[in-house]
């Protein structure tokens, strides 16, 4: 504990994070490659066709890590805020920022990759499933803290503000989360069960297991790489910018 | 070769899926490096000004 | 301060605020008729026949009070923020987010409360089954409690940025959802004559919720637009 205390606080430096975290990407970019091409391998080549969706299972394997990592990275969000408004800590605030369009870029792809899918499951491409509608509110709430960061011409202040509202929003995620589900049960509207409530099988939840570590470790290669420019911008007037740039 | 990207006809539903997802995860990053590069070419620009100011307050300074 | 002045200083800041807004009667007209002109939408845009009607009564008189008191909360802090009594609230030993509550009570009743009270006639124009009235009137209360509490927040958050009235309703309009979802389904249950006691026991718990954590968030939201 008393290392890992450590290793946080000095990570709260801008400078010490700004480095470590350039020697670190790769270390993350790489297996993420590695392991996205081995799940896309196994899941467009060697897992075998649903008996009921036929191909188009194949689209899971995209649709589902997108929609999982897209509330991770809102939950991310919020508790980064969080750390940055109680411990008024700058570097917090520079994850949370740079986490926000990362998500809303994930929330996307699993919107438009679900959106796809539902046009052999339904017949359309847009039904209003619960799945889909919940991404879709969540894609109006990541939205909602990149304008409101944006809004500000103080950059602390805009900080400050989109903390308030990340943190007011993940209370509110699993009750729209859960709402839209209910709703949507009531009405019975056409709705696919993603194979995996009754035991998916293994030749499947390979591929789909890699593909979400593959994504995950993507998705922290980029919000460290986001983060590096959130606090280039952040600190562009200190001091060790200058000796960066100069040296 | 074509049966497989074909897959019964589903293909046309599965392939922009992936292609989409490759695009959008190349893309975050591209947008990313780019970004890096030009904040560093500012606060490079930033630096050189503050030297060329500091230069000119020690010549005029008695 | 002990606790005797805190309930009397929320009682003076109640009823200044219900002067305040008492002197102009367009605070409390003015969401009732927007309410009603958006009412009055919903048929023009479709077939008005009253079997028609009757399928979007329930939807179409919650979307109009939504948007209603929803954008009365818009403007809860701007004159405030203006003429600085804003920065006087938040520098004032009463602490802020009491003065919030008392704040935002006293915009409910002169604006959230009405709507309350009239959308029966809104329900009876567009032929909704008479037994839904009172499970839209109860639904309409407690989600129009909630909707002001999260009002205020957007609100305080927006405060500060000019034409921030877009951008406030982009964001407070998603964290609406569960409430017009709860509110919309209890109200057409109990138009069939089915029982919509679960469902309003959970809007009592949002309401609940949202009631009693929103003005710490609001008050937080307006120390930020104040920095």
């Amino acid at each position: 504990m008393n290392a890992f205390m450590t290793w946080f606080y000095q990570m709260s430096s801008p400078p010490h994070f700004y480095r470590w975290a350039g020697r670190a990407i790769p270390w993350f970019m790489w297996p993420a490659l590695i392991l996205s091409a081995v799940a896309a391998y196994l899941g467009l080549v060697r897992s075998p066709e649903d008996y009921q969706m036929g191909h188009t299972v194949r689209i899971m394997y995209v649709h589902v890590p997108s929609a999982w990592l897209s509330m991770w990275c809102y939950t991310s969000m919020a508790v980064a805020s969080a750390i940055g408004w109680i411990w008024r800590m700058k570097l917090a605030h520079a994850v949370a920022a740079a986490i926000a369009p990362a998500g809303a870029a994930l929330t996307f792809l699993a919107l438009v990759t679900g959106a796809i899918w539902g046009k052999p499951t339904w017949g359309t491409y847009w039904v209003w499933d619960a799945r889909l509608t919940s991404e879709l509110v969540l894609l109006f709430l990541f939205m909602g803290v990149v304008l409101l960061r944006n809004a500000f011409e103080d950059r602390a202040q805009g900080d400050r503000a989109a903390a308030i509202l990340a943190i007011v929003g993940v209370v509110n995620v699993p009750i729209i989360h859960y709402s839209v589900n209910w709703w949507n049960t009531l009405h019975q509207s056409a709705s696919v069960s993603v194979a995996g409530k009754s035991g998916i099988d293994s030749s499947m939840l390979m591929p789909l297991l890699l593909m979400v570590l593959g994504f995950t470790l993507y998705l922290v290669a980029l919000i460290l790489m986001r983060t590096r420019n959130e606090v280039l911008l952040r600190e562009s007037r200190k001091r060790w910018v200058q000796e960066l740039v100069q040296s | 070769m074509i049966e497989w990207l074909n897959m019964d006809g589903d293909g046309i539903y599965v392939w922009p899926c992936y292609v989409l997802t490759l695009i959008v995860l190349i893309a975050n990053v591209w947008v990313a490096k780019l970004q890096h590069a030009s904040l560093l070419k500012r606060a490079a620009a930033r630096a050189r000004h503050n030297d060329a100011r500091t230069e000119v307050l020690e010549e005029i300074s008695p | 301060m002990n606790e005797l002045s805190y309930r009397r200083a929320f009682s003076l800041q109640l009823r200044k605020e219900l002067t305040q807004l008492g002197r102009r009667y367009g605070s409390v007209l003015t969401p009732l008729l927007f309410f009603a002109v958006v009412v009055a939408l919903f048929p023009l845009s479709t077939d008005p026949s009253p079997q028609r009607l009757a399928t979007i009564a329930s939807s179409a008189v919650w979307v109009a009070a939504l948007l209603a008191a929803m954008l009365a909360q818009q403007t809860l802090f701007r004159g405030d923020f203006e003429d600085g009594s804003l920065q006087l609230m938040a520098l004032s030993a009463l602490p802020l987010w009491l003065q919030v509550i008392a704040k935002q009570m006293a915009h409910w009743l002169v604006s959230g409360l009405p709507l309350v009270l009239l959308s029966p006639l809104a329900a009876y124009s567009l032929n909704m089954a008479p037994q839904g009235y009172t499970t839209l009137m109860v639904s309409l209360l407690l989600g129009s409690l909630s909707l002001s509490s999260l009002g205020a927040i957007g609100a305080a958050l927006t405060v500060s940025i000019r034409q921030g009235g877009l951008l406030f309703a982009v964001l407070v309009l998603p964290l609406m959802v569960p409430v017009l979802i709860l509110g919309t389904q209890a109200t057409e249950l109990a138009s069939k004559g089915d029982n919509a006691a679960g469902l309003l026991n959970m809007l009592v718990a949002i309401c609940l919720l949202s009631v009693t954590l929103s003005p710490f968030a609001t008050a937080a939201a307006i120390r930020v637009s104040l920095d």
